[in-house]
């Protein structure tokens, strides 16, 4: 079996760095995208991606319009969409789960936290 | 702690955050200025979001609570149910240092510290409680009132939920805060004190002998109030690290920017100094550490290839000297080059190339200093801001203080700032002049010069209408301070000279007064009003007796006097040559007729020749001679000038000959050639000018004319100028300017670039010369005393109406050119542009295209 690729948006490099490290624990092979747009291109010409974390709020494209984009276009219809979020966005989160996202997970998060979420979306353990 | 929380990512997580913070108080600022952008609530969350976010994960409790409260507050403004008011821009401001502070500990110690931030929390929750309102549509961001007295800004005394905290500081730990303006009452009481002091002291002494006690009581008072001034001076100390502080941040900026590493190294921040003081050396610390990154010290691959660490360093340090206080920075940087400053100076026409040759490589690296010269090889965003190091002394010397700099090449630059430790009160000279009493400031006193009936009526010459004075060679402008500041002067006028020599700026000058007293603590009085304007006086004080003195701002009196400080610079760095000042030339000394004693300058000559007599012939009336396979003309000073008959020769005798070279090569006839030495022309009298002379000086002990080769050439020999014209002769400029020192730059200057230049002080002196010579261009200052440039203007127009004017000022404005235009002038340029007066030249067609002195090549 492929190993397990990860997409990390964020428009903070720490927050990026915070992220990928927490990937790498659970089994992922990381990349990084600094915002929706930045995302959509390494999508286009990188090997599939299994899952994307995806902040809110970001310069040039934020986080709902990168899911609106993601699930209108067709493509990469196997990956799956995690949106990185704090209690201040939950109201919001909704909008996204219309829009095509798959989960979300409230920052800070431990990777046990991220272990369950990714078991419910149905990553083999 | 968080298992996130490794070096690398918190190190990335301060980094990005501070930037952050800068955007965000940027953007603050310019809201509360009223220039908010539209998308800058989106932009305001983002940044407290991600602070929040990342915080969180790194479990910097403190700071997630700050960033998570100040995002609320935001995700209000930007929902618009809350209308921003400018209290909570004040309290954002707040959270930035907050945050900002807790960023800088994290990052020393690894932890984010126990700041006060329980106020501004509770005061961001309390404007988070405030009903929702809905906001119509605003166009731009509108800036409510502040909707209660405005509360806030750390600083402000604590409430009562503050002190519970415990946070605050006591006054249990002996410090009480006293406000600013209490001490600055007490400072000027204390000045009404020593004032007082100063007044008693004298009447004390009156009655020493009525009243054995007096005194000592006057003395008992004096020094009570000496130790009471020192103590209140105390209370307004505060420590240079108001100034320090912003060091490391700009430090860390600046070399981010620049692509380089650098470590600053901070020492003697608790040293103390006026607050007033901490204020001015605010910017040129800052402006010194600037440029100390920016030219100093280099990017690493050039420091590693000259075997230096690749991390820079810079040392800012802080402490007492001699009842002064020290500031230095240093770095270890690339130094300054001498050969570079000379060079750039000589670019920029600061300098003549042999004035600026002749430069000490000590005096070179002073070259800094000069007004108009950037040490930047290309004005970047860091440093190039229009400031200099002249300003950044300017700054410093117009607080009392002074500014050293040492640089070696390779190694690095030291530039210690000494300042002194208050303002308020200052030791000052009184002198009499015209009547009136003034204090000079002890600060700008070089030294007293007496000089007694006898040595006043040698030791001070004057030329071109200038009253110097040779101080151990070296030139002294003077000025007489009655006439200077328009007194009359004291009667019966005195025949022996009192000189008090006083520094302004780098220039140095004597001042010619009618007594000097005693010095004295002055206690400085700001100016009031319409006073304030008058250059010549920088505040008045009560003295002693009761009376008033102006404190004299010598400066502003050179300047009302004519002395250009900043231009003259350039003569003091000279190096004092033969007969001193910085005009000095190298001349060949010949002598004339029936023995006068002549100088032709060396610059023009192409040879000295011995031949025999015999070889001189007269061909159609005119005499030549057979040199190097060609006639050339032979002319004779004498037959133009009145100089007495030259011994006659017999065929078998010597005659010399100073040949020189027009493109075709004309001999000059003279009975011998006596040395070749340096003449300043600028100490030239004009009394022996004339249409064949330039002016009459004293070389080797003996009356020496300096002659007009050109012109005697013309005269003499006019078919041979005639035929050579275009390629011979050689342009010639009317300069009129005031000051001397801009004409003997500005003279050197055209020279260099081939135009022949006959400088005058007034415009008055131009049209007398217009009249008694040729000129192909005239170039004027504009103002001067009497005829001004426009009466220049006027007047040679009237004169010779086809000849071109040039006006040249330190003026830069397109109105002032228009109207210059308007008045017939040819062009208006700015005195540090004298490359741009030659290139107007030549578009008039007066200089030809290319430089003069390449003739010979073609």
């Amino acid at each position: 079996m492929r190993d397990m690729r990860a997409l990390v948006i964020d428009d903070s490099k720490a927050m990026r760095m915070i992220l990928g490290r927490l990937l790498k624990t659970v089994g992922f092979e990381v990349s990084e995208a600094c915002h929706g747009r930045d995302a959509l291109e390494k999508l286009g010409d990188g090997p599939p991606v299994d899952l994307a974390l995806v902040d809110w709020n970001m310069p040039e494209m934020n986080g709902l319009d990168f899911v609106k984009a993601v699930r209108g276009s067709g493509n990469h219809a196997a990956m799956k969409l995690m949106m990185v979020t704090t209690e201040s966005e939950l109201a919001r989160v909704q909008a996204a789960i219309e829009a095509g996202a798959d989960e979300y997970v409230m920052k800070p998060f431990t990777p046990e936290v991220l272990k369950d979420k990714l078991v419910q979306m149905g990553f083999g353990a | 702690m968080s298992e996130n929380r490794d070096r690398e990512t918190v190190e990335l997580f301060i980094e990005e955050s501070l930037e952050g913070l800068l955007r965000v108080e940027r953007l603050l600022l310019a809201a509360e200025t009223g220039k908010p952008s539209p998308d800058m609530m989106t932009v305001l969350f983002r940044d407290f979001h991600t602070i929040k976010g990342t915080s969180g994960f790194l479990d910097f409790r403190q700071i997630l609570r700050l960033a998570h409260r100040a995002e609320d507050l935001l995700s209000r403004f930007r929902d618009k149910t809350l209308v921003p008011t400018s209290a909570h821009f004040a309290r954002l401001v707040v959270v930035v240092d907050l945050l900002r502070r807790m960023m800088e500990n994290v990052r020393e110690t690894d932890d984010e510290g126990d700041l006060p931030i329980d106020a501004i929390v509770a005061e961001m929750e309390r404007d988070l409680t405030e009903p929702e309102v809905v906001v119509v549509a605003t166009p731009t961001l509108a800036l409510a009132p502040p909707p209660a007295p405005a509360p806030v800004a750390v600083g402000d005394p604590p409430t009562p939920a503050d002190d519970a905290g415990g946070h605050r500081e006591t006054a249990s730990d002996g410090t009480v805060r006293v406000n600013v303006a209490v001490l600055d009452r007490l400072m000027n009481l204390i000045g009404e004190l020593v004032l007082a002091r100063n007044q008693m002291v004298q009447i004390a002494k009156s009655f020493r002998d009525t009243h054995p006690g007096a005194q000592a009581a006057g003395q008992r008072l004096s020094l009570v109030t000496s130790d009471l001034q020192e103590q209140i001076m105390k209370t307004r100390m505060q420590p240079v690290a108001r100034v320090f502080e912003k060091i490391p941040r700009m430090v860390r900026d600046l070399s981010k920017e620049t692509h380089k590493q650098v470590t600053a190294h901070i020492a003697g921040n608790a040293t103390e100094i006026d607050r007033a003081l901490v204020e001015a050396i605010r910017d040129p610390v800052m402006h010194i550490v600037r440029n100390a990154l920016d030219h100093g010290i280099e990017a690493p691959p050039e420091r590693l290839a000259v075997g230096k660490a690749a991390t820079g360093k810079l040392s800012v340090r802080a402490a007492h000297e001699g009842g002064m206080v020290v500031i230095e920075v240093e770095d270890d940087g690339r130094g300054m080059d001498p050969r570079k400053l000379r060079a750039h100076a000589v670019r920029k026409g600061l300098l003549t190339p042999a004035a600026a040759d002749a430069l000490s490589d000590r005096a070179a690296i002073d070259l800094v200093f000069m007004p108009g010269f950037s040490t930047a090889a290309t004005i970047t965003d860091i440093s190039g801001r229009g400031v200099g190091m002249d300003v950044v002394r300017t700054h410093i010397q117009r607080v009392g203080g002074k500014v050293e700099l040492d640089s070696t090449l390779g190694k690095g630059t030291i530039i210690r700032l000494k300042m002194p430790l208050t303002l308020a009160i200052i030791p000052a000279l009184l002198v009499r002049g015209g009547g009136q009493r003034f204090a000079i400031p002890q600060v700008n006193l070089l030294e007293l010069v007496y000089l007694n009936e006898d040595q006043a009526s040698t030791a001070i010459e004057t030329v071109r209408g200038a009253a110097i004075y040779r101080l151990r060679g070296e030139i002294l402008p003077l000025v007489r301070l009655a006439t200077a500041l328009k007194l009359e002067p004291a009667v019966p006028a005195r025949a022996d000279v009192n000189i008090v020599v006083v520094s302004a700026g780098a220039r140095r000058y004597g001042l010619i007064v009618d007594d000097i007293h005693d010095t004295e603590e002055i206690v400085i009085k700001p100016l009031h009003g319409q006073l304030k304007r008058l250059a010549c006086y920088s505040g008045a004080t009560v003295l002693g007796d009761g009376g008033v003195a102006l404190i004299l701002e010598v400066a502003g009196i050179a300047g009302m006097a004519g002395i250009d400080v900043s231009a003259q610079r350039e003569a003091e760095l000279a190096p004092v040559v033969a007969t001193g000042g910085g005009g000095a030339q190298p001349y060949v000394v010949v002598l004339v007729g029936d023995g006068v004693q002549c100088a032709v300058p060396l610059a023009m000559v192409g040879r000295l020749e011995k031949l025999a007599a015999s070889s001189l012939e007269r061909i159609a009336g005119s005499e030549v001679v057979q040199y190097r396979d060609a006639i050339m003309p032979v002319v004779r000073p004498e037959s133009v000038i009145p100089l007495g008959l030259a011994p006659a020769r017999g065929p078998e005798d010597e005659q010399a000959l100073v040949v020189f070279d027009f493109g075709q090569t004309v001999a000059m006839a003279v009975n011998s050639i006596v040395d070749i030495v340096d003449i300043d022309v600028d100490g030239a009298q004009a009394e022996g000018k004339g249409p064949f002379a330039l002016g009459r000086t004293v070389v080797l002990g003996k009356t020496t004319l300096l002659l007009d080769v050109y012109s005697i050439v013309r005269e003499l020999a006019p078919q041979f100028v005639r035929e050579r014209r275009g390629a011979a002769r050689r342009p010639r400029a009317l300069l009129v300017d005031d000051s001397s020192a801009m004409r003997s730059a500005l003279g050197g200057f055209l020279r260099s670039a081939g135009i022949d230049v006959v400088d005058v002080a007034t415009g008055e002196l131009a049209l007398s010369e217009l009249k008694a010579q040729r000129f192909d261009a005239v170039v004027t200052d504009l103002e001067m005393a009497g005829m001004d440039g426009f009466a220049v203007i006027r007047a040679v127009t009237l004169e010779a109406p086809l000849l071109p004017v040039f006006v040249w000022t330190y003026r830069e404005d397109e109105e002032l050119e228009a109207k210059v235009r308007a008045a017939g002038a040819r062009a208006c340029v700015h005195k540090l542009r004298r490359e741009d007066l030659v290139l107007a030249m030549q578009v008039a067609g007066i200089v030809p295209e290319r430089p003069a002195t390449d003739r010979r090549a073609a």
